[in-house]
């Protein structure tokens, strides 16, 4: 009987210890779950959301932004109340552009709820929009100065930056040939933004910020520009896909150059420009290499975050491609005086890779989950970093 | 007799050269058609087919291209072998949806093939076996029409 009992408890003994080495052995997130949101699906019109979305950061008081094209208005709401708490009319902004712009992009600023910038690309006029959705002041963009630059409006990250009475406009220079090899140099020996000052009515860009790292110059990654945010002193900070570092701008000064490697970027394939019409070769580096991509500013924390994708197979073991989606990802965070601080790892079949990536709000970053394909909400994770 | 050896040596690393061989798509047909079986309850036949793969990603510009001069193409003589997949629920005209009839894969399984169906892919089948894979390219737009014969 004695011996029977003593099996037993051996048995449940090793039941237990077996449990407890498995539950050390799972891989733990490196960051703790406050809550949980979920907030139902909106539809959005489609391209202009980007722009939208992509000024989100800047307002960081946990209001997100979105344009209703249906009813032509800018609306605000808070991400934890789900709640419109203001709507600005843009009908006669959306009449002008609808008539004289076929372009779908919209490229706006939201320095406040009553100063709003939006980019006319076609007409080269920039204007200024107020609470009421009236135009209050428009600049004339000068084609001279901007000759040589498309307004980069396909950036899927900020376009414009208003700070003390400086513009600033994301461009990309016109020079690339994607026949011609040689060509590539010049279009990367440029800078990335061009700035100008808004006391005169017409906006003459004579100084630039945001160059392209040297040796983009002669080793070719088909980069997209940068990404970039603004802090709170008005700096703004580069980031560039395949560049260790990131970049730090006062007006047109560059203040400092910071290491914001990830820990897992190794060296970084070329990308072969002979192959640069071979679509499938093009979505196999675009979906598969390692690249920075969003950076960041958290207002709340006075913290940058900085994205950094993860190199990826292109098929897996079963021979089927792996998806986008669930490339791995990895968030570096640093500090005010730009140092790293922390790289968390985030899981994709938890966190899947979307658009936005995160989001920082002041209850700490804001994550989506993995969504059912035909559910009709979008949940979302706010996570707090452990920094021990 | 060391020539007899030779020889057969040799007889024999040929034979082992061919033998581990495979033949040229025998990975892409075996999972093409476990896919088509899987989700349309279709498999490769034994006459000529062309199976037009149309992905979820890739350059909406030439896909709407390619898509155009395959429209214009399929004719009356030809359509009994296309066989038309999409994965991609915007990209299809109406005009090309009332032609012919398109195997809708809402799930995307056709994007993780083996084939790697990126823009629009022709596959050409005969002997129930992948012959020939053709990513499209912006140059090829003029070749559709020979495709398709």
């Amino acid at each position: 009987m004695k011996k029977k009992v003593l099996n037993v408890l051996t048995m449940a003994f090793m039941f237990v210890l077996l449990m407890s080495i498995l539950n050390n052995c799972k891989q733990k997130e490196p960051f703790t779950i406050k809550q949980k949101v979920c907030i139902e699906k909106k539809e959005f019109s489609t391209n202009r959301r980007l722009v939208f979305e992509a000024t989100n950061a800047l307002i960081n008081k946990d209001i997100i932004s979105y344009y209703d094209a249906k009813n032509k208005k800018l609306n605000f709401s808070n991400i934890f109340k789900d709640s419109i708490i203001l709507t600005i009319p843009l009908n006669t902004l959306d009449t002008l552009f609808e008539k004289q712009n076929p372009n779908l992009f919209f490229p706006c600023y939201i320095q406040n709820f009553d100063s709003i910038y939006f980019i006319d690309d076609i007409n080269y006029v920039l204007y200024r929009v107020n609470q009421k959705g009236e135009i209050d002041r428009k600049w004339m963009i000068d084609k001279i100065t901007t000759k040589d630059f498309y307004i980069n409006l396909l950036s899927s990250f900020s376009t414009i930056y208003v700070e003390n009475n400086l513009v600033y406009i994301a461009i990309i220079k016109k020079s690339i040939d994607f026949l011609d090899s040689k060509t590539f140099k010049n279009t990367f020996d440029s800078p990335t933004f061009l700035i100008s000052d808004m006391n005169y009515d017409t906006l003459k860009f004579s100084k630039s910020c945001g160059n392209y790292p040297v040796f983009y110059q002669s080793e070719y990654y088909h980069s997209d520009p940068p990404s970039t945010c603004i802090d709170k002193k008005g700096r703004i900070v580069f980031s560039f896909d395949k560049d260790n570092n990131i970049y730090v701008y006062q007006k047109d000064a560059l203040v400092k150059i910071a290491d914001a490697k990830s820990k897992f970027a190794n060296k970084f394939n070329k990308f072969d420009f002979s192959k640069n019409q071979d679509m499938n070769y093009l979505m196999k580096y675009i979906s598969c290499e390692a690249r920075y991509t969003n950076i960041y500013y958290d207002f709340n924390t006075n913290k940058y975050y900085r994205i950094f994708e993860h190199a990826m197979e292109q098929y897996n073991s079963e021979n089927k491609k792996n998806e986008f989606q669930n490339k791995e990802w990895s968030i570096i965070i640093l500090d005010e005086t730009f140092k790293k601080i922390k790289e968390i790892e985030i899981n994709p079949k938890n966190y899947p890779i979307n658009l936005m990536y995160f989001l920082p709000t002041s209850k700490g970053l804001l994550l989506l989950n993995k969504q059912e394909k035909d559910s009709k909400e979008n949940c979302y994770s706010i996570i707090d970093v452990d920094y021990d | 007799m060391i020539r007899k050896r030779i020889v057969l040596g040799i007889s024999l690393l040929c034979f082992s050269i061919l033998a581990c061989k495979s033949k040229p798509y025998s990975k892409e047909t075996k999972q093409f058609n476990q896919y088509l079986q899987e989700q349309f309850g279709l498999s490769l036949k034994d006459n000529k087919q062309t199976y037009i793969l149309i992905a979820k990603n890739g350059c909406m510009g030439c896909m709407q291209k390619y898509l155009m001069y395959i429209s214009q193409s399929v004719n009356a003589e030809n359509i009994k072998h296309l066989i038309f997949i999409s994965s991609n629920n915007i990209i299809v005209s109406e005009e090309l949806a009332n032609k012919v009839k398109i195997y809708q894969d809402n799930k995307g399984e056709l994007d993780r093939l083996l084939i790697d169906v990126v823009n629009v892919v022709l596959v050409e089948t005969e002997n129930k076996r992948i012959d020939t894979i053709r990513h499209l390219q912006l140059c090829d737009t003029l070749k559709i029409r020979g495709y398709l014969k």
